[in-house]
């Protein structure tokens, strides 16, 4: 069934890049690692990782499909900050998905179960918030998923491919936390870039669980792993305008990035004073003088403060929003955000990080935001670049 | 270290062709500051005594991202600079570091990332060495060798490093500051160059009335090239372009022979109006040609006039304690029949179909002549607020604005007003501390009369546009319920840039007055301590509490007139029946709503 499900020669609508071909065709060591897990007796705790553009995520989204046949929905805990599954960049989160993805080759969007907005596109700032935030959602996923003998349900945690150094120290962490059924491990060519073989998390010894190794998708001619290169940088900007599409019914068109920075730009935005809500900043330190100043035209995380919740929780986050607008005489901030109005009204703080917001909305024609300028000098020109 | 940096994201610095100075440049890039003023501000603070204020705005540009290099690394200097006792002659503070090593380990790192910053790009795209590099971009060898010495071997000493660092504070200021500083546009030169072209083509076109049809066709062809960037410069400083335009309108006012009251706003325009001179029949045929392609400009440029007007007025009760009146009477009298011909055109713009008065902007509507009624509506408040009301072509204005509104019907009301008679000139303006006690009853009257107005017509347009309430917006908060919501959807919005928030009183945008509610606190600190030093100030700044802030801010909202006049047409549609009061939609009762407005005399 894995089989049936993993061969699809749907033509994605955006080619993630020229390496990959049309048409994703599982390899073989691919679909006996995916039989392989949906087999399991137990409902199983899959964790995928490897390094960077090795295909974790494609995996990820093959393992997934073969579990939910059997299980009717499916834990998915993403961990990977800039190039997310179902969230926006800069979101860790856990979903739990019933539906197939049909796209194996493209992110989907989808509402989480529980997310949290770290503020960055990378672990590396803080190290120690993105392991709180992700030992939280594990601890939410256990606590709601794995209470019920009856009701488990699978968990798929996909790794970001940062495999080296501080990477290597938090993946770590990770797999001693998480404590996986079953660990796959996507190797490529270059060994020098693979993870140590084995169960390299712990100590000797120690009984590890099922360790899965399987070869990097795409080949070429001399049997090496081709690397899907990835644009990331526009893929996030992708993400991002994807995730503020939803900000307009699905009857408005808004295709192009034109027509949605126009719309965005119109819209009516939702008005909250500043008495109502705390700003933070996740990374920096800002003046408080300048807190408006530095939150006007920025991607926010909405927050909800869990005063009501057990005292060791953080803040949770229902979605991002762009702050259009700030008007300090009438104490307002105008924020443009997908989620609902019923579900903003629990929101009490604005997480601001160092996500930046896609200059394709910021400038079209008659409307184009005070922030992108012209005669912005560059550090340095071409002309001095090769001059002498 | 290592595989930090190997998963170090690059800074996003792009890296396109340096744009040349003069004009606009047609690149733009996502920058920190929100206007060129800022970035002006923050260069002159940087270069200043007293830093303070321009490093705590650049700490806030960092936590927006896309900080340029060279702010980045002279904001790092001058912060490293104001711990060194060689630099702080004089001061001495807590915040002093006296470790020599400690300050040398702040200076190499500086410098590190200034010479890193500057090559590292260039580095990995030509594989060039970074010396080499350096040399083409012109960084001082000295801190190339800084950059090795503490990468690679020992420390280099401090005496060097501080040599070092006032060569790259020098550098810096020379190949970034100076050098943007000679690159920012000027819009205000810019736009009289242009309008005077366009006036050259028109007399052209005038003169050239019988002549072929080929060259006329070439200089409307020009025509329409300089309207296009005039437009173009429109969307990018829209302030300045008002500006600009307002101070031609009056500088050729037809009564101008007897005022020689030019010399003060207008030597702008003066100055660079080399060869010919714009007359207002001239300026007023440039707006037409305008406002035919951005007719929204007529309300923008109404507004400053009208503010203006205000200005004037409010200087005009200043100077009625010294006595002195001189030449304002004329002056005002232009202003006042410049007003009336703004409005007369947006009536003919109208008319012919340029300007659509919609009830409210749909979003994805691109129409660019779509105005919504709010913005006349609150227009119109204005005018009638300005204590000038009695002057006849306020009044001919007033009643052209309320057709447009809503065609009929409030004529007759207004003309009820006891306000449109002459001795109305010395009534109150609108601001609140120039107020006056002895003709407040007068004042409250007149409120209360407008008030009446509206609402009448407010019932009135209610009834009429029942059918289009039913917006998503208007059925959800017919549903809301009762208690406290802190989020709610943005009422009476007009378009505008992200970043900006739209004008209350023309369909254009403004930036937030961030420095208003700034100076607000400083004023108000300074009263407090009593102290004027600007050392303290600059320090006293710091530890303001948010509080302050938050406070005042609310009360403006709470106490300005305005803001209650100003929202009740907002009522007309889901929110009827409630009232912002204090940031809040507060409902209120028919009962409440005529105390509030018998005791106008509160909000006054």
């Amino acid at each position: 069934m894995a089989g049936a499900r993993a061969t699809p020669t749907r033509t994605p609508p955006r080619p993630s890049s020229p390496a990959v071909s049309a048409e994703a065709v599982v390899p073989q060591d691919w679909a006996s690692a995916v039989s392989l897990v949906s087999s399991d007796p137990n409902p199983p705790a899959v964790l995928v990782c490897g390094p960077k553009n090795s295909g974790k995520s494609t995996f990820s989204r093959v393992v997934l499909n073969a579990l939910l046949p059997r299980y009717g929905k499916v834990a998915y805990l993403d961990t990977d900050l800039g190039q997310p599954e179902f969230g926006p960049p800069g979101c860790l989160s856990l979903h739990v998905v019933d539906e197939a993805i049909e796209d194996l080759l493209n992110p989907t969007l989808r509402e989480a179960e529980r997310c949290y907005f770290f503020g960055d596109i990378s672990s590396k700032r803080d190290p120690e918030a993105y392991l709180n935030c992700l030992f939280h959602l594990y601890d939410h996923f256990v606590g709601k998923y794995r209470r019920n003998e009856n009701e488990m349900l699978p968990l798929i945690v996909n790794t970001p491919g940062w495999v080296k150094g501080a990477g290597f120290d938090m993946l770590v962490e990770m797999l001693r936390y998480i404590c996986p059924t079953i660990v796959v491990q996507i190797r490529i060519t270059v060994q020098s870039k693979n993870l140590p073989d084995g169960v390299f998390w712990l100590d000797a010894g120690q009984t590890g669980p099922k360790m899965i190794n399987i070869n990097a998708a795409f080949h070429d001619a001399s049997n090496r792993s081709l690397l899907i290169q990835k644009d990331s940088c526009g893929m996030r900007e992708r993400r991002l305008v994807e995730y503020l599409k939803q900000c307009f019914p699905s009857n408005i068109s808004v295709s192009t990035n034109k027509e949605l920075a126009y719309a965005l730009a119109s819209l009516p935005p939702y008005q909250v004073p500043f008495s109502d809500v705390t700003v933070v900043h996740l990374h920096c330190e800002v003046p408080t003088g300048e807190i408006w100043r530095s939150l006007n035209a920025t991607i926010v995380g909405l927050a909800v403060s869990s005063a009501s919740e057990a005292d060791r929780s953080i803040p949770y986050c229902v979605g991002l929003g762009i702050v259009r607008g700030v008007d300090p005489q009438k104490g307002l901030l105008y924020i443009i955000t997908p989620v609902p109005l019923h579900r903003l009204q629990s929101v009490d703080l604005l997480q601001q990080g160092l996500i930046e917001i896609p200059t394709a909305l910021l400038q079209v024609r008659g409307c184009v935001s005070p922030y992108m300028s012209t005669n912005v000098l560059h550090k340095i020109s071409e002309r001095d670049l090769y001059a002498g | 270290m290592a595989p930090m940096a190997v998963e170090a994201a690059e800074a996003p610095e792009a890296s396109g062709l340096c744009e040349g100075a003069g004009g606009l440049s047609t690149g733009r890039k996502l920058v920190p500051w929100s206007s060129w003023a800022e970035w002006r501000f923050v260069r002159d603070g940087l270069f200043s005594r007293f830093p303070a204020a321009a490093l705590r705005r650049i700490a806030a540009w960092r936590s927006r991202g896309a900080l340029p290099i060279p702010v980045d690394v002279t904001a790092t200097f001058v912060e490293i600079r104001l711990r060194d006792p060689f630099f702080r002659s004089g001061f001495t503070g807590d915040d002093a570091l006296e470790s020599e090593e400690m300050l040398a380990m702040l200076y190499s790192m500086a410098i590190m990332r200034l010479v890193n910053g500057f090559v590292e790009n260039p580095y990995k795209k030509t594989g060039r060495s970074i010396s080499e590099l350096a040399e083409a971009v012109g960084i001082p060898r000295v801190l190339v060798d800084i950059r090795h010495e503490s990468s690679h071997r020992n420390l280099p000493s401090l005496r060097l490093l501080r040599l070092a660092s006032i060569k790259a504070f020098d550098w810096l200021k020379c190949i970034y500051w100076d050098r943007q500083t000679n690159s920012i546009p000027d819009a205000e030169v810019e736009l009289s160059l242009r309008l005077h072209e366009i006036t050259h083509f028109l007399k052209g076109n005038a003169s050239k009335e019988t002549k072929s049809g080929s060259k006329r066709k070439r200089s409307e062809k020009l025509i329409s090239k300089t309207t296009k960037y005039i437009r173009r410069l429109y969307y990018a400083c829209h302030d300045e372009v008002v500006f600009v335009l307002m101070n031609l309108m009056q500088l050729d006012a037809p009564e101008s022979s007897e005022s020689s009251g030019m010399q003060e706003a207008d030597c702008l325009t003066t100055n660079h109006s080399s060869d010919v001179k714009i007359s207002k029949s001239d300026m007023k045929a440039i707006i037409m040609k305008l406002s035919e392609k951005e007719p929204r400009l007529l309300l923008s440029v109404l507004k400053s006039v009208i503010e203006m007007i205000e200005a004037k007025e409010e200087l005009t009760n200043k100077d009625e304690l010294y006595a002195c009146l001189p030449l304002e009477p004329s002056k005002m009298r232009s202003l006042c029949s410049l007003v009336l011909w703004l409005v007369t055109k947006i009536k003919e713009l109208k008319v012919s179909g340029y300007i659509g008065p919609v009830h409210e902007i749909g979003v994805l509507s691109s129409d660019k002549n779509a105005v919504p009624r709010f913005c006349l509506a609150k227009l119109l408040l204005k005018l009638l607020n300005l204590s000038l009301i009695g002057e006849k072509c306020i009044i001919d204005a007033a009643h052209l604005l309320i057709e447009m509104v809503n065609d009929n019907n409030v004529k007759e009301k207004l003309r009820k007003l006891p306000v449109l008679s002459p001795e109305s000139s010395s009534k109150v303006s609108f601001h609140p501390e120039s107020r006056t006690t002895c003709n407040e009853d007068e004042s409250v009257e007149k409120t209360a009369e407008t008030l009446e107005m509206f609402k009448l017509h407010l019932k009135k347009r209610n009834n009429a546009c029942l059918a289009e309430t039913v917006t998503a917006e208007g059925s959800f908060d017919t549903t809301m319920p009762e208690k406290y919501n802190r989020w709610s959807v943005a009422k009476s919005w007009t378009p505008c840039p992200i970043g900006t928030i739209p004008c209350s009183f023309s369909s254009c945008a403004v930036l937030p007055a961030f420095d208003a509610v700034d100076l607000g606190v400083e004023v108000s600190t300074l009263e407090q301590h009593g102290k004027c030093d600007e050392v303290d100030h600059s320090e006293m700044f710091d530890s303001q509490p948010k509080e302050m802030k938050v406070e005042s801010i609310l009360e403006i909202s709470r106490v300005s007139p305005e803001h209650e006049m100003s929202d009740i047409p907002d009522l007309a549609f889901p929110l009827k029946g409630r009232l912002l009061v204090g940031g809040v939609w507060e409902k209120v009762t028919e009962e409440e709503l005529l105390l509030i407005k018998s005791k106008m005399k509160i909000l006054l």
